[in-house]
């Protein structure tokens, strides 16, 4: 029976969540009719996408309702169908945009907030939660690679007794995600998780950056040459580009290199010889940080496309504190 | 106990090795000086990895550097690391100092990139990009 990489990634986070293959749906009797109300993921019943959102190519006039229907139909896709997937760490773009797996070419697909929640849940049981999570993280690698191993250094009492803080626990959580998506990508070649990843650690970073750079501006500290908001954006820039080489050289990525991992490199484009240098580039996802809302027709985003990796996304990272919609996602527009 | 190394961790610090990786450190740094901690607990910054990283940049690119312009480089960087190191609390107003130090390393790093795009000099691309 044939099965999409798709259905073949989800039975493999199965399998590592579980250590149980999952059953074959059409296998086991049950036959799923088609309707388009029902969720295709999980066959139950669900809310019908409505109008001609999912079908309609954007026009330039019409993108922003466009992005407004598309953005509002991922809301709806995250809150139905089973909730067996509650506490599933997203591995791909798809899974960490909900919408964005059906969505036609051109779209713009806008950031889940639970995507960058970075401490868990605020409640009593957070750290409880996040150890389990180490946990499952940590089975999950050593799944990949049994050699692989956690080198934990943490600070410790008087008595060398680890001092366990759930700012702590919630750092060694990204962090373990951070190195499950390296080995994924080292030993089979799949980018994906890396994808997932390299957003979320650009995300904290420029968030940070942003938070600091205002408050060194607003106090005068801050040099800038340029108009502040400029100037703001540029330490932005440099602070996220400086912490991911660091990252990526600390799991032994070189992304200085031809590999498809690579920060601030040029990016031929050899339709007219020119070239772009996406802040981020992990196999065929550009990243850009940014204070600008750039879409389609942005030059830049549009130079983007045309490069030679021929990227099949663009993700545009803007500060948290921009409110909604602050990240997205632009697909790949469609060829005429 | 550890018995045998992360086979995925690499034990090397990253250094920066082109002149607009330099100027991303110090970015970086002129935001989270005096202490460079940092808040999101990713890595263990302090005042000595983040210099060693600057300098180390430094050594990479002296020969694009040139001599006069490398010594004025390690002189303002070893003059702002006593500057933060003696305000860690940030109180004194030495750090206000020390970032001055460091935007005048920006100028220096600034004036090394467009002599080499003057003197059309290529970056390890093949490009003139002042790299």
């Amino acid at each position: 029976m044939e099965i999409s990489a798709e259905e073949r990634r989800l039975a493999f986070a199965h399998w590592l969540r579980t250590g149980r293959l999952p059953a074959v749906r059409t296998a086991g009797g049950v036959e799923l009719k088609f309707n388009p109300y029902h969720d295709p993921q999980n066959g139950r019943f669900t809310f019908g996408p409505g109008g001609t959102a999912g079908t309609t190519k954007p026009s330039p006039r019409r993108f922003g309702q466009h992005a407004f229907l598309v953005a509002a139909e991922a809301e709806r896709e995250a809150a139905r169908g089973s909730n067996s997937r509650v506490f599933e760490i997203p591995m791909t773009l798809e899974r960490s945009f909900p919408g964005l797996r059906n969505s036609p070419g051109g779209a713009l697909i806008a950031v889940p907030d639970n995507l960058f929640d970075f401490t868990g849940p605020a409640n009593e049981s957070t750290a409880q939660f996040l150890q389990d999570r180490s946990r499952q993280l940590t089975s999950q690698v050593k799944a990949i690679d049994p050699n692989w191993h956690y080198d934990e250094i943490g600070p410790t009492d008087a008595f060398g007794t680890p001092i366990v803080t759930v700012q702590g626990l919630s750092a060694k959580v990204n962090d373990l995600r951070f190195q499950r998506a390296a080995v994924v990508a080292r030993v089979k070649g799949d980018y994906s998780t890396l994808q997932v990843e390299t957003l979320r650690f650009v995300q904290q970073r420029a968030d940070d950056a942003y938070d600091r750079g205002q408050e060194l501006l607003k106090s005068g500290r801050l040099k800038a040459r340029l108009h502040d908001r400029e100037a703001l954006g540029n330490y932005v820039d440099r602070q996220v580009r400086k912490g991911l080489r660091e990252r990526y050289n600390q799991l032994g990525i070189d992304s200085a290199g031809p590999s498809p991992v690579r920060v601030n490199r040029r990016e031929n484009d050899s339709s007219d010889l020119t070239y772009r240098r996406p802040d981020a580039r992990v196999k065929d996802v550009a990243f850009d940080v940014t204070l600008a809302h750039k879409t389609h027709g942005t030059a830049q985003v549009r130079g983007f496309f045309n490069t030679d990796f021929r990227p099949i996304r663009v993700v545009i990272i803007r500060p948290t504190q921009f409110g909604t919609n602050h990240t997205y996602v632009l697909t790949r527009p469609e060829t005429k | 106990m550890m018995t045998r190394p992360n086979p995925y961790f690499n034990p090397k610090p990253y250094i920066p090795a082109s002149l607009s990786e330099i100027n991303d450190q110090l970015g970086s740094m002129i935001l989270f000086a005096p202490t460079f901690f940092d808040r999101t607990l990713v890595f263990d910054h302090d005042i000595d990895s983040e210099f060693d990283k600057l300098t180390g940049g430094f050594d990479l690119t002296r020969k694009k550097l040139g001599e006069e312009r490398y010594a004025a480089l390690i002189d303002l960087a070893a003059r702002a690391k006593a500057l933060f190191a003696a305000d860690q609390d940030d109180t004194n107003g030495k750090t206000d100092e020390g970032r001055a130090l460091l935007f005048e390393i920006e100028d220096v790093l600034r004036d090394a990139r467009r002599s080499r795009v003057k003197a059309k000099l290529a970056d390890d691309d093949g490009e003139i990009t002042g790299d």
